[in-house]
């Protein structure tokens, strides 16, 4: 009785895989969607408020800032998306990125902008 | 992600992203890959598409080819404000001369009057109409059709998610070391798998830089944010990323619109001067001499070499100036400082991209790592089928999801090459006075793509793939010899004179004719994953076919 | 074209040295295993081929550039030993003599 409660830590319920149908779960699509549309904007979002950081904190080398924000930002995004996909929880996820572009967005604001 | 939403660890959550970030807009990605590929020698595809330019072979000297350039120009444009003269190279068989006014910034990239001459008798030669190279260049980041902005945001995203894909495929790929060699021909869906491998870490290198450094070509419009916080506009950082490798100038004020006309005077021989900057740089091609304020008191000459100095610094090609009246050369500028070090990655990275003055050897090395990664994306494509098969077949009926990707791939992959096949030859075939005849030559490509697609969807996979693979094999070898027959060069013309842009563009040819006919006898002698399973009797009527 | 045959040479004798210190492909190669020694020793050598390919390229231009060109050549020089070891692994050896010959003729060739 007891295994079959158990679950493995952090971890809700398995969820029904199929439909009757035999096609996915409607519940698993929408997961799915939400996963790419939070790696796509948050992470763009992420990215966008690294480049203001590290532009504004460089300014006063114009051009070095402008292409050292920049190859940073696209990092940061790609790590973002791959991030989004490694951890288990979709709430961690976008927490996560939450919390980065909020802190990220404050030292912008710290380095005056 | 699974179905299930149970817990996974890394390398499998890796291993779901990489299908699906590949496989969501692979056949876009194939098609930007291989476009992009051939877009390295897009100067060579024009020159093949203009066969009105064949005739020019240049003499083998610069100096004579400098004099031939300045004895039209000095007939036809003697008081012109500069003269800028592109002496034929490795990649091109035409001398192009830009004529521009007194009152023209003479460095400027656009503008004048561009004039193309044969090499040897300096006479100026038409063209037909074409887009040329330039097509399947701007077809690689803008596609075709599209508002711009749109256009390059879809291609953004592609860029991004196919950077996502080469980073989980490599957090995915357990032994990267260890099956660096692993290739198991024969062996159905291992072995498409170990192609997918093999021809993403041989030239991961090439694979990280080209896409990084897509993402980074797209700033101006996907990411501005860094750039926009400490500039008004792009022109200025561009202006500035200019600066930081020009060298120390004294006559920075030699600009376009404050030069007044001096009094007229003899110019000095141009072909002395070419032979000297050419002793100077110990036989480093010549790629362009300018002429400012020829036949006056103030003629100055610039002679720029065809090779840039560093992928680290943009733009920034060795340069020796000389005096206008009496061919001597002046004292070098100060060497420009190196570029600092985010300036210089960036650079780095984007001019790779784009080749931009690169010689002919590195330019080979970056189309072939090209040629490797759309393999790699192809068998990627290819391979998401291979392994899903054998549960298709025991559904009895293949999925509409899983007969999409089959038609889409034999589309995206062999149309794409049957389409360009196509462009090639409406640019033959067409009249050369025709009107429009350069949009008519993209619709052909548009057109032919459009057909493999519909063939790829009535036919069975094994038949539209057979089908299509024969078409673009027998289309491409018998491009070299539709070339002679509509006014180009034949090849064995070319090489024997050295006209080495227009060769190049046939034993290509050659070589995709090859790689297509081998393919073609690979998979019908194959006969299907399914004509192995028949002893289980689970076999679908048309794969065994 | 000169640079270009010494860099290839000495990157296809780098992989074909580093392929040789695994197991799998010294029972392609050879029929048998190595032992740890010749391994080691083997992949030593490969390394060593490899960063000498990098030196002679590195030597003849601008350093970004050739980088990049090595970059290339190893691209080249992995899929002609792959290929070998795929379809003709027991020829590998004469694979790696010919490199070795064509290298020292080309070094030569001043």
């Amino acid at each position: 009785m007891t295994n079959a409660l158990r679950t493995s830590a952090g971890a809700r319920p398995a969820a029904p895989a199929r439909t009757a149908a035999g096609g996915l779960a409607l519940r698993y699509r929408l997961a799915v969607l939400y996963r790419f549309a939070l790696a796509l904007a948050g992470g763009y979002a992420c990215a966008s408020v690294t480049a203001m950081a590290i532009a504004a904190a460089f300014a006063s080398h114009r051009a070095s800032a402008a292409a050292g924000a920049t190859l940073a930002a696209f990092l940061v995004h790609a790590a973002a998306f791959i991030w989004v996909f490694m951890v288990h929880s979709a709430a961690k996820a976008t927490a996560g990125m939450a919390a980065y572009g909020l802190a990220i967005w404050a030292l912008f604001l710290y380095a005056g902008a | 992600m699974r179905p299930d939403f149970k817990p996974e660890g890394p390398r499998q959550a890796m291993s779901w992203l990489h299908t699906w970030s590949g496989l969501i807009l692979g056949w876009l990605l194939f098609a930007i890959f291989l476009t992009g590929t051939l877009s390295f020698f897009h100067q060579e595809i024009t020159a093949w598409m203009k066969p009105e330019l064949h005739r020019s072979v240049p003499p083998p000297d610069p100096a004579q080819q400098a004099r031939i350039a300045v004895d039209y120009l000095q007939k036809r444009h003697p008081d012109a404000g500069s003269w800028t003269i592109q002496l034929p190279n490795e990649r091109s068989n035409v001398t192009v001369v830009t004529v521009r006014g007194q009152d023209e910034d003479p460095r400027a990239r656009r503008g004048g009057t561009r004039i193309t001459l044969d090499s040897a008798t300096g006479e100026p030669l038409a063209s037909r109409d074409t887009r040329g190279g330039a097509f399947l260049f701007r077809f690689h980041f803008e596609l075709y059709g599209l508002p711009r902005i749109w256009a390059r945001w879809i291609v953004g995203v592609a860029t991004l998610f196919m950077f996502v894909a080469i980073i989980s495929g490599i957090i995915t790929h357990k032994k990267i070391f260890a099956d660096f060699f692993t290739f198991r021909p024969g062996k159905g869906q291992r072995s498409w798998m170990d192609a997918h491998n093999a021809t993403a870490v041989l030239a991961l290198p090439f694979h990280i830089m080209i896409t990084f450094s897509g993402l980074l070509l797209l700033m101006f419009t996907i990411m501005p944010w860094g750039v926009n916080q400490v500039y008004e506009n792009r022109l200025q950082f561009l202006q500035d990323q200019a600066r930081t490798v020009a060298p120390v100038s004294q006559d920075s004020g030699r600009g376009g619109a404050r030069r007044v006309a001096g009094a007229p005077a003899q110019l000095a021989d141009l072909g002395a001067i070419v032979a000297d900057a050419g002793r100077a740089w110990q036989g480093a091609p010549i790629g362009s001499i300018s002429v400012i304020a020829p036949n006056t008191a103030r003629a100055q000459v610039e002679v720029r070499a065809l090779h840039g100095t560093s992928v680290a610094a943009r733009f920034s090609y060795p340069i020796l100036r000389y005096d206008g009246l009496t061919g001597a050369r002046l004292p070098e500028h100060a060497a420009a400082p190196s570029p600092p070090a985010a300036v210089a990655v960036y650079n780095a990275l984007i001019t790779l991209h784009e080749g931009r003055g690169v010689d002919i050897a590195l330019r080979w090395l970056l189309f072939l790592s090209g040629i490797v990664g759309s393999a790699m994306v192809a068998s990627g494509l290819v391979l998401w089928c291979v392994k899903r098969l054998p549960q298709q077949q025991k559904r009895g009926a293949k999925s509409f999801g899983y007969r999409f990707v089959e038609a889409a791939n034999a589309a995206a992959i062999a149309g794409l090459a049957i389409a360009c096949a196509a462009f090639f030859y409406a640019n033959r075939l067409l009249p050369a006075d025709m009107a429009g005849r350069a949009d008519y030559e993209i619709h052909a490509f548009f057109i032919a793509w459009l057909a493999a697609l519909a063939y790829a969807c009535v036919r069975p996979a094994r038949q539209a793939w057979l089908g299509l693979l024969a078409t673009a094999g027998a289309a491409y070898a018998v491009l070299p010899v539709l070339n002679p027959l509509t006014g180009g060069r034949a090849l064995w013309d070319s090489i024997v004179l050295g006209q080495w842009a227009i060769a190049s563009f046939d034993l290509a040819c050659m070589a995709f004719a090859v790689l297509f006919a081998f393919i073609f006898c690979k998979l019908r002698r194959h006969g299907g994953i399914a004509a192995r399973k028949d002893a289980r009797g689970g076999m679908l009527a048309e794969e065994a076919a | 074209m000169r640079l270009f045959i010494l860099v290839w040479c000495a990157c296809a004798l780098g992989f074909m040295s580093l392929a040789v210190s695994m197991h799998r492909h010294q029972e392609q190669v050879f029929g048998k295993c190595l032992d740890r020694v010749r391994s080691r020793i083997a992949a030593a050598a490969g390394w060593l081929f490899l960063f000498l390919g990098l030196a002679l390229c590195v030597r003849a231009g601008a350093p970004s550039n050739m980088i990049s060109y090595w970059a290339g050549v190893l691209t080249l020089a992995a899929l002609v030993v792959g290929l070998c070891l795929a379809y003709r692994a027991r020829q590998l050896p004469a694979l790696a003599a010919i490199a070795a010959i064509v290298a020292i003729a080309a070094a030569s060739v001043s």
